[in-house]
């Protein structure tokens, strides 16, 4: 399995790091019919345009679909002239984005009122976890349990649970259980790392 | 967009847990889509967090086992005269094979109110720890669809195999009770609630430690308001 997908990355973007080129100069390059100007800049946004997407739709289908609607719609845009300010293009990336976000979330609700004017009894069932998220929770699992193993003391895993699980505020946290502000992000950021860590062992056994 | 400032105001974590919001949600979306560094720690943290949650559900959603609630209490002479009827029809084949199939079909008609009520869904997790505030209601909202509610109730689970829980109204009315509660962790139990039993309102949670001696020591108090 590619590991980059437990970190919610799509498979076109890997782990590529993000190029240098100006924005402006991919936008010029695509107008002129630059084709490989178009690969450059759906490697160079596709990480992040399906971040923010998976953020803010909870199936990651979905996502994936308004993910490819996103580049296609920017494509046309660029080679229709529609983008006015070239150097501020993650602007513009992101509000096709997040449009079209809002737009699967108007015609859900509005699916959803339909079916509950037929019958209001009736509740919607969760669609089933496809293979592929059953293994994807595996891993993670797997993953987390070397992060919550590594960590010095039980105090340290109710801060994460608290603040991952119970979503309690960080202030309240640290009075609760009497650390420091600067203890707190101590522990945020070993338990990441350690999360990075056992990350980066799975790519490279997966990669083998 | 300057990485000081994205540290000092806790950026990344605010982006994940869904607490930054307006103009600075979207200067910081913009920032990041261009920044394999901040990119990279969000996916680590929003990864991290999902992470944890599910093993949370995984470790407090069993099964749990229901103790069936007590109607009335029966006078000793009411008791023994139960408990001779009791006996006299246990001698009877065919109340045994009675007995089987009301179980059978109980269980089936459990499944299926269930799964009509939607329980079969996967479950909401809340975390109930002790506040040094003590005495402030947790406030809780409750599912729009019914649903399973696992409160991760976070104790010293060392001292007792198991545990019992005790769900009352604000009247003191008991209105869901478990029973045999094994720990889920060292520091940690689960308790699970459908929640189309609850109404909005105030309830209290209390944790009790099994067996005979548990009625009379409470380990954890909770104070529940669900709206």
């Amino acid at each position: 399995m590619d590991a980059t997908l437990l970190l919610g990355g799509v498979y076109i973007a890997g782990r590529m790091e993000i190029e240098a080129t100006n924005p402006a100069d991919l936008v010029r390059r695509i107008m002129a019919g630059d084709s490989a100007a178009e690969e450059e800049l759906v490697h160079r946004y596709s990480r992040g345009v399906f971040f923010v997407l998976n953020q803010n739709v909870s199936d990651r289908e979905i996502a994936e679909d308004l993910y490819q609607e996103t580049f296609r719609l920017t494509l046309e845009k660029i080679r229709g002239g529609e983008v006015r300010e070239p150097e501020r293009f993650s602007g513009f990336i992101l509000s096709i984005a997040r449009n079209l976000a809002i737009e699967h979330f108007r015609k859900n609700t509005r699916a959803r009122e339909r079916q509950g004017e037929e019958n209001e009894s009736r509740t919607i069932a969760a669609p089933d976890p496809s293979q592929l998220d059953h293994l994807l929770k595996e891993e993670r699992a797997t993953l987390v349990h070397h992060v919550l193993a590594a960590l010095p003391s039980e105090r340290d895993r109710k801060v994460l649970r608290r603040f991952y699980i119970a979503d309690d505020d960080k202030e309240e946290i640290c009075a609760d259980l009497g650390i420091s502000s600067l203890h707190f992000n101590q522990i945020l950021c070993r338990a990441r790392e350690r999360y990075r860590k056992a990350f980066d062992e799975l790519s490279r056994a997966g990669g083998k | 967009m300057q990485h000081s400032e994205i540290e000092r105001d806790s950026l990344i974590d605010r982006y994940v847990r869904n607490t930054l919001v307006g103009a600075e949600r979207q200067s910081f979306e913009e920032h990041f889509l261009d920044c394999t560094q901040c990119l990279e720690q969000l996916e680590i943290a929003s990864s991290l967090r999902q992470a944890i949650r599910e093993s949370a559900v995984e470790a407090v959603a069993a099964p749990p086992v229901v103790r069936p609630r007590r109607w009335y209490v029966l006078g000793w002479v009411q008791a023994a005269a139960a408990a001779c009827l009791v006996v006299a029809m246990a001698t009877s084949i065919g109340f045994f094979e009675q007995m089987q199939h009301a179980r059978r079909e109980l269980a089936s008609a459990q499944t299926e109110l269930a799964s009509a009520r939607g329980l079969a869904l996967s479950p909401a997790v809340y975390v109930l720890g002790q506040s040094r505030g003590g005495s402030e209601s947790k406030q809780i909202a409750l599912p729009r669809a019914p649903r399973w509610m696992v409160f991760s109730i976070e104790m010293d689970t060392t001292q007792f195999p198991s545990y019992h829980a005790i769900l009352s109204d604000f009247s003191g009315k008991e209105i869901w009770q478990q029973a045999g509660i094994q720990p889920a962790s060292p520091d940690a139990i689960g308790v699970t609630v459908p929640s189309n039993l609850l109404a909005p309102g105030s309830y209290t949670l209390i944790i009790q430690p099994s067996g005979p001696a548990g009625a009379q020591s409470t380990l954890s108090r909770f104070s529940l308001r669900f709206h």
